[in-house]
């Protein structure tokens, strides 16, 4: 009897430790946060995966930055004023900004900066894409800048959110990636970096003399770690303070009973998932009729497929491309719904008929199939998609072979057009210009894999990318978004949503849509809860 | 004498090999579709700096002129730099290699220490309950997947039990310190990995051990040894031993390159930056001069440790001495 007492006594105190409230960190730790893959470099500019940007953001200042609403707002330049018809920018620099190691910054720093994103060995990838307009850079004097454009660039201003990296540290080397100072940066954030050991984890500690005054926390330490459920142990184990879930871990969040006690922000990232159609594809050519691409997004229950498979705290249904929270998004343009009646009188009237009854559509003897190209994936949504689509056009008469690569190899394809239809998902800038995704002009739509081409979308395009007045973009970007859903280049199917867990001790945590590192005051305005702060 | 010109020529043969070895990867990475470029996330790269870089990473130079580049930069003790990261290959093996041989070396001392005695036990009471138990024992374990139970030991001895820490290796600042404290934290992050390192390992290895032991112990030279009074199991398993040392050289020859092998699964798991990671992100990443560099390493290792064991079954059996 007694010891069944102390058997029901023990698993009772195993049952109250499960069911327990977040551990409580200690006061003024740094944060442990996770990275799901060692940064490639902390040259701040070279290289810049997601991971080393994160890095880089904390570290050093741009010369604007984003505040959580995703508005430009100013960082190390205190104003700027366009001129010769907007090609000039004109920067005035911030007085008394010192780089972590005391040295001033000054504006030959900026000229450095832009040579060095310029400089091919420097590999700095989206930021030379960014910057690829502008003509010349040149400090006036030490606190401003001119910056020339060949042609007048609206989202100019956009384009220094680049790193600045201090001349007298990286300067002296030549390839910047292979530079001492890769792997030891120096910035101006709010953060200066401390270590690195390669593959476990980055070290950063608060900056006490940032000029817009010290973090809140004592400094940030990324753990690197790749596995998820890991992670999740991490996190419940108070070895994490947090953590960005994976849709798994999503679900998990929610059964799990430990997970009761920590905060939880769901956000919406500049992302979205889509099919490209390859419209010029000869094995399919049909797939270039807007008709059938409109029939078949007419097919798809993007609600369904979010509330029943994915989980409505992971995702959120897509009317184009055009994410929701990327300027100029027309508020009126909402996702399809099903409509397989529609869906199958569009098919029809493309001469894409059931005749012989085996549940698949031909024209002139042949079927209505396709291959839908897609990476293989440890995520269980991506596998998912492609499946849900498969299924959801079979209802319509289509027929959907799935065929599953790596992503490089998957990369290899969509870049040479060797596909008829591509599952796949695009992060953005927050800015309107989706030029990259949709022109017709291979030199600027680098991304446009199924080379839509359409005159109407081009020259909007082109009103977007270069119209100095700001409600002529925002029209020409509402045409757009519907000539998008007309034309259905790129079937949207959902934006993926973000979950951020945390312990109930972390404030002043705030997400965006550039994530949670990326934007300011982003982690300096981060502090544990001593009972005191507000 | 003979002993050593037999070494030598081995060596030799165990050279090219290696090249033919490099070459076959050189050119499976070649054939793969997509290159380092390829697998650059980031699409919107201005083209002349996509020229600009394949230019400098002889992209487009024909594949026999790349491998020549390779194979000269060996020859001068250079293994290239990385296409992904620009780091120099033998810096980024070499901050790895260290983790996964002492893994990798805790993991197959802990199978040996058990598996042999085990499988020897087992061998001398055949169809005994102990045989038995054992052999389900080892099939069980074989059986069990490695992610599953690495999950359980995490859950069990790192986050209820808070025994033992649940990822990663023993931080830089108790390595710095050194000493005793440096020990502790490299066991203490050492126990959960090298569990799931060995124990598919012992589950087969005891299994081997048996069955050759076993059929050692019915041979003729056993039996000899028996009729001339050799009785008891230390006496017959030591003969029965050296029967089958050469299937068990052999055995040992082909685990020894897995002290290299970094276990991907498990170094995933625990977020242990090791070589079998490195292996997987440089494939993915048509990252050639690392894949190369990596090819090198576990070949050297695999035909270092046939050519071991080939020399220590000379060592230990006159017939293929005289053969």
């Amino acid at each position: 009897m007694r010891a069944r007492a102390a058997a029901a006594a023990f698993v009772l105190l195993l049952g109250l430790a499960a069911c327990a409230a977040p551990r409580e960190q200690a006061r003024a730790v740094p944060v442990r946060a996770a990275l799901w893959k060692d940064p490639l470099s902390l040259s701040l500019i070279g290289n810049p995966d997601t991971n080393a940007e994160f890095v880089a953001r904390l570290v050093t200042d741009s010369l604007v930055t984003l505040d959580a609403r995703l508005q430009i707002v100013p960082q190390l330049a205190t104003s700027w004023e366009s001129g010769d018809g907007g090609r000039t920018l004109t920067f005035h620099l911030r007085d008394g900004v010192r780089w972590h190691d005391g040295r001033p910054f000054t504006a030959d720093d900026v000229v450095f900066t832009w040579q060095k994103v310029m400089d091919p060995t420097t590999q700095a990838k989206s930021f030379a894409a960014d910057l690829e307009t502008v003509q010349s850079v040149e400090a006036l004097d030490a606190r401003t800048v001119r910056v020339r454009y060949d042609a007048p660039d609206p989202s100019a201003l956009l384009a220094w959110r680049v790193p600045l990296v201090p001349r007298h540290a990286a300067g002296s080397e030549p390839d910047l990636l292979r530079s001492a100072f890769a792997e030891h940066p120096v910035g101006c954030g709010p953060f200066r970096f401390v270590a690195w050991d390669h593959g476990q984890e980055i070290r950063l500690e608060a900056f006490p003399d940032y000029w817009g005054g010290p973090p809140r926390i004592p400094g940030i330490t990324f753990a690197i770690l790749s596995d998820d459920r890991t992670a999740w142990e991490a996190l419940m184990a108070g070895q994490l303070h947090l953590l960005s879930m994976t849709p798994e871990l999503a679900r998990q969040a929610v059964r799990d009973p430990r997970a009761r006690g920590f905060q939880r922000r769901s956000y919406s990232p500049l992302r979205v998932t889509g099919i490209w159609w390859n419209t010029r594809s000869s094995s399919a050519p049909f797939l270039g009729d807007p008709r059938v691409r409109r029939a078949f997004s007419l097919a798809l229950d993007r609600q369904g497929f979010i509330e029943g498979v994915i989980g409505p705290e992971v995702g959120l249904a897509a009317a184009t491309v055009w994410h929701p929270g990327l300027p100029y998004a027309d508020p009126t343009i909402r996702p399809l719904p099903r409509d397989a009646g529609t869906a199958g009188a569009l098919l029809d009237e493309a001469g894409w008929r059931d005749t012989d009854g085996d549940g698949v559509r031909e024209r002139r003897g042949k079927p209505l199939a396709f291959t839908l190209l897609s990476v293989t994936s440890s995520q269980a949504i991506t596998e998912r998609t492609a499946e849900w689509v498969q299924q959801e056009l079979a209802s319509v008469g289509a027929r959907v072979q799935i065929k599953r690569m790596e992503f490089t190899a998957c990369q290899e394809r969509r870049r040479s057009g060797d596909f008829e239809a591509t599952v796949h998902n695009v992060t953005f800038d927050p800015s309107p210009n989706l030029s990259v995704l949709l022109s017709a002009d291979p030199e600027i739509g680098r991304m446009n894999y199924g080379r839509f081409s359409d005159p109407d979308t081009e020259r909007l395009l082109a009103v977007v990318r270069t119209s100095p007045d700001a409600e002529t973009r925002r029209q020409a970007s509402a045409r757009i978004q519907h000539r998008l859903q007309e034309m259905e280049p790129i079937t949207a199917l959902y934006h993926a949503r973000a979950l951020l867990m945390l312990p109930p001790s972390l404030h002043g945590v705030e997400t965006s849509g550039v994530g949670i590192f990326n934007f300011a005051p982003g982690p300096r305005a981060w502090y544990w809860d001593d009972g005191a702060s507000p | 004498m003979r002993l050593l010109r037999a070494a030598a020529w081995r060596v030799l043969i165990s050279a090219a090999t290696l090249l033919c070895v490099t070459a076959v990867v050189f050119a499976l990475l070649h054939l793969a579709p997509g290159d380092a470029l390829d697998a650059a996330e980031e699409s919107r790269v201005p083209r002349a700096q996509v020229d600009a870089l394949r230019a400098q990473l002889h992209l487009d130079d024909p594949p026999l002129r790349r491998y020549g580049l390779w194979l000269r930069d060996l020859l001068h003790g250079d293994l290239g730099r990385s296409f992904a990261t620009g780091r120099p290959v033998r810096v980024a093996i070499g901050e790895r290699l260290g983790l996964t041989l002492g893994l990798n070396a805790a993991a197959l001392a802990l199978v040996l220490a058990l598996a042999v005695p085990l499988g020897a036990a087992a061998a001398w009471r055949q169809g005994s309950a102990l045989d038995r138990w054992t052999g389900l024992l080892s099939y069980g374990l074989y059986a069990l997947p490695v992610f599953w139970a690495a999950l359980v030991l995490q859950i069990v001895f790192a986050v209820r039990l808070e025994w033992l820490p649940l990822f990663g290796p023993a931080p830089s600042a108790a390595r710095a310190v050194g000493g005793w404290t440096a020990v502790r934290a490299s066991l203490a992050h050492g126990v959960l990995p090298v569990l799931c390192l060995s124990y598919p390992g012992l589950a087969y290895l005891s299994r081997f051990v048996r069955g050759t032991l076993a059929e050692a112990l019915g041979a003729d030279a056993a039996r000899a040894a028996r009729a001339r009074g050799a009785g008891g199991p230390a006496a017959e398993l030591g003969h029965a031993f050296r029967i089958a040392a050469v299937p068990m050289l052999t055995m040992l020859g082909f685990l020894l390159p897995g002290l290299v092998g970094g276990s991907v699964l498990v170094e995933t798991i625990f977020a242990l930056p090791g070589l079998g990671q490195l292996l997987v992100q440089a494939v993915a990443g048509r990252d050639v001069p690392v894949v190369l560099g990596l090819t090198l390493l576990s070949g050297t290792a695999v035909l270092a440790g046939v050519l071991l064991s080939d020399l220590a079954a000379l060592a230990v059996d006159p017939r293929l001495r005289r053969a």
